[in-house]
């Protein structure tokens, strides 16, 4: 990966486990030198680990040898800091903001296992949103402080 | 991530301590449904240390408490943070895994 830089990360991810990793602990380190509370850095992880994880599954099938853009930026709005995520993806058109997760309130004995990992960003997130240009995915992520 | 056993009176104390996620979450699921057996199926789950869960993490106790309740045991979740409850609230996990505040009151639920 490449390209960590003052004022927010950027960087080209490579859509394989190890690149998870990677952005998981850049994320977890940015978040830190910010000094963000420990609330919000599990809700910014979670998100990313589930959109990075999204992106790594599925936008190009599984296939071997893709890579992602990520960006994470700290932001003034109003009064209020947020933090803000950006990825960007030319695999397969998908909006993961139209994702309805089923069976969130089912008893134990019915409850699948998946479903989840979208449902999590759409609750954490304050905004989400997503558009398709030039080909590419475009999901923006915020999450006021 | 890092899991330590504790054998007491009424259940199985399973502190974990870092992160569950992708990389780990076979470690957790292999190591606390391990424990799990006819005459020791009442299983806590200390989230003191618990640093992340992600919905990988969810999955895997969702497994464990089926498993648990296929032995008609007991289980129970206490000392996640914020962030841990927040993630279980959202994903409806809540409603069906007690995620109490302390130990006592997490084996207070494991009866006997």
């Amino acid at each position: 990966m490449r390209g960590q830089r003052n004022g927010g990360l950027r960087l080209i991810v490579p859509a394989d486990a190890a690149g998870l990793t990677d952005l998981l602990r850049a994320v977890r380190a940015t978040l830190a030198t910010w000094a963000v509370p420990d609330a919000a850095t599990h809700d910014i992880l979670v998100m990313a680990d589930e959109l990075a994880t999204n992106i790594i599954r599925h936008a190009w099938n599984s296939e071997p040898g893709h890579r992602f853009s990520f960006a994470l930026t700290l932001e003034q709005v109003g009064r209020r800091p947020q933090l803000v995520m950006h990825f960007c993806d030319d695999g397969t058109a998908f909006d993961p903001t139209r994702f309805r997760p089923v069976g969130l309130d089912a008893e134990l004995d019915q409850r699948g296992p998946g479903g989840v990992g979208l449902a999590l960003v759409q609750g954490l997130a304050q905004e989400f949103t997503y558009r398709r240009k030039n080909g590419e995915n475009r999901i923006r992520v915020c999450r006021v402080l | 991530m890092q899991i330590t056993r504790e054998d007491l009176d009424n259940a199985i104390v399973m502190r974990v301590e870092g992160w569950i996620d992708a990389t780990t979450v076979r470690e957790f699921r292999e190591q606390v449904i391990g424990v799990i057996a006819p005459g020791a199926e009442r299983v806590v789950l200390d989230f003191n240390a618990l640093a992340y869960i992600s919905s990988a993490g969810l999955r895997s106790v969702l497994d464990i408490a089926k498993e648990i309740r296929a032995l008609r045991g007991a289980f129970a979740i206490f000392g996640a943070g914020p962030g841990v409850r927040r993630v279980f609230e959202i994903s409806g996990f809540l409603r069906i895994i007690p995620l109490v505040s302390s130990e006592a009151e997490a084996l207070a639920l494991m009866g006997r």
